[in-house]
């Protein structure tokens, strides 16, 4: 590993590039971190580990194309792994986010309902549950992705999603209504 | 459920996070992890110091322990200094592997459990095993345990009592060197690095001489721990595996289908859990199979997060109905022995079954080991 050379002006070419994939890949990271947790420091603390252990493993990553891909699959099992499972808050947060956008503010009042309700319903499911829905319905993964991403087979996570939308619809029975019944595999 | 929706929903809920630079947090943790490296190397070669001067592990009778080592909680430690040593060939007159044998008893115990019984006792500093046989409980390998708990997570007893498994000098948290030793923790060997030791279930023996472990974090792959390197085969990769006690039967679901299956034969079978219980947890799987592949015994997924066994019912794999046992009470676990005995285990006390569940008689456990996790028990 290469480091900076105190006093010189001399910068290390791999640590400007993990500095780079670090910048432009956390927001992202964060997103489906916080999606994971259901909590702001939780999922800085799951990024920043995912992120360390891709620091480590930088010198075959930084070439390879893989790095994120790399740092997104450590972070799901750090996450659905028992060590790092810890109750994610069920009670809202202080201070709510303001929403992003110029809605009106009926639409803004129940748009931010919603987001309180899917909250508070992602937060009873367990850690495997929202980790193959937020791959499946906010990464957008294949089925076979996320059954790569996760470790676990193809089966395992179409079973996963089953249970999760399942949970969801008896947790959040309001969100059911509004989430009408169709199919899903693809 | 209209998918579309809530995707928009979900990324609606991820723009509540607040953006913000993990730059250097994440060089300080790298920092730390290799830090953690350096001084597990450190500790090994200051253990391969002290095996060379003649210090050894040794198993103390009766409970006495041999004196701590001076490390601090952060070093896990090996005496040998390469990844892979394999472990010599047995005679083929039986295992060369030493075991705990109980140091008094002149007369085998009138016990409905006659054999050794393998605990896992957590301290604050190592893991100790221990070998129960009636009054009994001899004090073996001790294994020194590092914040990382991949050693706490992981160390398992193989079902015929000859060996240690475990995972240690993890240095990014989720994988580290395969070890194995005898149980009294002499023998001490590196396997294979890069094991995963997360979960509740990552290592899995099938039978004395093999034993399951996930390489990287998806591979299955299965160790011979005679030869100390991977057996040569496809290990299959089905999930929530386990073994009847001499590795014949496979417990395993495939495609989300449970089953129980041989060489020759397999068994789909259905098991529907307590719904106000089931909820809860990620789901449930086989825990143990009996000695005919006949009956697998159930617990809960995410319940093992302090290598507790939880199972709670046995199944019939042929009929896929719960098996009613003569048992009151609640259960800890219930264990398939080798020579056909099933063992339920409660508050202070083991029930012990014959094959066709019927109470054989019960044997109430020493109060220092009740805390502790049965390993494996071995006729």
């Amino acid at each position: 590993m290469h480091h900076l050379t105190q006093g010189s002006a001399r910068v290390d070419p791999l640590l400007t590039e993990f500095d780079s994939f670090v910048r432009h890949r956390t927001p992202a990271l964060l997103r489906s971190a916080y999606l994971l947790t259901g909590d702001q420091y939780l999922a800085e603390d799951l990024v920043q580990s995912a992120l360390a252990r891709t620091h480590r493993s930088w010198n075959r990553l930084h070439d390879s194309g893989n790095a994120e891909a790399y740092t997104r699959k450590t972070m799901y099992h750090l996450q659905v792994s028992w060590w790092r499972r810890r109750r994610v808050p069920e009670s809202m947060p202080g201070d709510l986010p303001e929403p992003r956008g110029g809605d009106s503010a009926p639409d803004h009042a129940h748009q931010t309902t919603l987001r309180l309700t899917l909250r508070a319903a992602l937060a009873k499911l367990s850690a495997k549950q929202r980790a193959v829905l937020v791959l499946r319905f906010f990464e957008d993964r294949t089925e076979a992705e996320a059954a790569d991403l996760l470790g676990v087979t193809v089966g395992t996570v179409k079973s996963q999603t089953s249970k999760a939308l399942a949970k969801l619809r008896i947790v959040a029975p309001e969100l059911a209504e509004l989430y009408v019944m169709e199919g899903t595999a693809r | 459920m209209n998918h579309d929706r809530l995707r928009l929903d979900l990324a609606d809920l991820a723009g509540e996070v607040t953006p913000v630079d993990l730059r250097d947090r994440a060089l300080r943790t790298s920092r730390r992890l290799g830090i953690q490296r350096a001084v597990a190397t450190s500790a090994a070669a200051v253990v391969l110091l002290a095996a060379a001067a003649g210090t050894a592990l040794a198993v103390r009778p009766n409970g006495q322990a041999p004196t701590p080592a001076p490390a601090g909680p952060s070093i896990t430690s090996s005496p040998s200094p390469v990844e892979v040593t394999p472990i010599p060939e047995p005679s083929a007159s039986g295992p060369t592997e030493p075991t705990i044998q109980p140091s008094t008893s002149p007369a085998q115990p009138s016990s409905a459990l006659a054999g050794n019984r393998y605990y896992l006792e957590l301290a604050d500093r190592e893991a100790v095993i221990h070998a129960v046989r009636g009054d009994s409980d001899d004090v073996g390998a001790r294994i020194p345990l590092a914040p990382d708990r991949c050693v706490a997570n992981t160390i398992t007893v193989s079902p015929d009592g000859k060996r240690l498994a475990w995972v240690q000098d993890t240095t990014d948290g989720m994988t580290g060197t395969l070890m194995t030793a005898s149980t009294d923790g002499s023998g001490k060997r590196k396997l294979l690095t890069g094991v995963l030791c997360l979960g509740s279930n990552a290592l899995v023996w099938q039978g004395g001489d093999r034993l399951m472990v996930q390489e990287g974090v998806v591979r299955s792959v299965l160790i011979d721990m005679v030869a100390g390197k991977p057996f040569d085969g496809d290990p299959g990769q089905e999930t929530n595996r386990c073994w009847s006690a001499d590795g014949r039967w496979l417990a395993a679901v495939s495609e989300g289908k449970p089953y129980v299956a041989d060489e020759n034969q397999l068994h789909s079978y259905h098991y529907d859990p307590p719904k106000d219980q089931a909820w809860k947890w990620d789901g449930w799987r086989a825990r143990s199979v009996s000695m005919d592949g006949r009956y697998v015994s159930i617990g809960w997924v995410g319940t093992d997060p302090s290598r507790r066994d939880d199972s709670f019912t046995v199944v019939d794999t042929i009929t896929s109905k719960v098996v009613k046992l003569p048992v009151a009470g609640t259960v800890k676990s219930i264990q398939f022995a080798a020579d056909g005995t099933v063992l339920v285990r409660q508050g202070s006390r083991i029930v012990v079954l014959d094959s066709s569940f019927r109470r054989v008689g019960e044997v109430e456990e020493p109060q220092d080991v009740r805390a502790m996790t049965l390993l494996a028990y071995v006729p």
